[in-house]
């Protein structure tokens, strides 16, 4: 038996060879480079197999972080798409130049972004080529906003600036915790709370005009 | 890389997990870098290496050795993988080719090979002999 068949002997049943015959014959430079260069053929084929860390990232983010989530979207989609097509429909109707005054907001000076417990939204003026919308309701046609690794004060600022709704924040540190979020403004708000809440530490509950983060 | 050095995706992907799970509730604020995270899924994996006896590093087709691990690179000598994989795919015959394919990437016994491509494991053993044989010869002379 020459050392190609004695290595592949040993790779197909290693258990028929004591760790000091293993030793002993491996102890050959020759048959040590043969296994070697077997080893590389294996690495080289198993590398094919290709392991993206992006996308790995991106499913264990949609594995751990949204463990409910996965649940409700599988259970949400046809009502997502509803949304959606409701949203749509709405839009055309009510065209694209009307502008719509907030009638609950009454102060419509705008203020800076702050990360103390209560924020307000800003007067929304609505341009000539942006959608109208009603301040419990709201379906802006904007593109979904990918939030990497954002604070929750920021994503919530986006969210009240996008339902016309203010902030509190009952727990000042839950309001530092970084999230990767997909947020879709054409959801309603319930839906987007809902998708908050499905992270554990966060807690939302939609008080009147208010949300209140614990 | 994890599934390069290990041999086995179910550890890779463990190990690729815990990294992750790591990273998620520790304290750092910023997204980390690819680097960083090459050489966090290389040191688990060699950890994970250095445990194996002989019997298990033969049996996943480990190296022996563990300074054939000892690069300066963050990858696997991604290059030799390469220029394996040409040779694979250009220079081997056909059912080294099959041979190879099966046995590494399918991962079947020498016997199920036999009996997948209808011939005596001898056979089986006589084409991955070649293959390998091809292969060393390109890659010594390559340098």
């Amino acid at each position: 038996m020459d050392k190609y068949d004695l290595i592949l002997n040993i790779i197909e049943h290693p258990e028929n060879y004591s760790p000091q015959r293993l030793k002993e014959v491996f102890s050959d430079e020759e048959t040590r480079e043969i296994y070697n260069t077997l080893c590389k053929t294996r690495s080289a084929v198993e590398s094919q197999k290709l392991c993206n860390s992006d996308e790995e990232w991106q499913k264990f983010q949609s594995k751990h972080l949204r463990p409910k989530f996965r649940f409700l979207w599988l259970n949400g989609r046809a009502a997502t798409i509803t949304a959606i097509a409701a949203s749509a429909l709405a839009a055309t109707a009510i065209g694209l130049s009307i502008k719509m005054a907030l009638p609950h907001l009454q102060d419509a000076t705008p203020l800076p972004p702050s990360d103390i417990a209560t924020t307000k939204t800003d007067f929304i003026a609505v341009s000539s080529d942006s959608i109208t919308v009603t301040p419990d309701t709201t379906t802006f046609s904007k593109k979904p906003i990918i939030f990497e690794d954002a604070t929750l004060v920021s994503i919530m600022k986006s969210i009240a600036d996008t339902y016309g709704v203010t902030t509190e924040f009952r727990n000042s540190k839950i309001g530092q915790l970084h999230l990767y979020y997909r947020f879709d403004p054409s959801l309603s708000l319930e839906e987007t709370i809902g998708q908050l809440n499905t992270f554990n530490q966060i807690n939302i509950r939609i008080n009147d005009k208010t949300l209140i983060i614990e | 890389m994890a599934v390069a050095l290990l041999h086995d995706q179910d550890t890779a992907h463990d190990i690729v997990a815990s990294i992750f799970e790591t990273l998620l509730h520790s304290n750092a604020g910023s997204k980390p870098t690819e680097s960083y995270l090459l050489q966090a899924v290389r040191n688990r994996c060699l950890n994970e290496i250095r445990n194996k006896s002989i019997h298990e590093r033969i049996a996943q087709g480990l190296f022996l050795d563990d300074s054939e691990y000892a690069t300066n690179n963050d990858c696997p000598d991604e290059q030799t993988f390469s220029a394996i994989s040409t040779i694979i795919h250009d220079q081997l015959p056909e059912k080294c080719q099959k041979v190879i394919n099966l046995r590494f990437y399918d991962g079947l016994q020498f016997a199920e090979v036999a009996r997948e491509m209808g011939i005596s494991q001898t056979a089986v053993f006589k084409h991955l002999r070649n293959a390998i044989m091809l292969i060393r010869k390109k890659l010594t002379n390559n340098g």
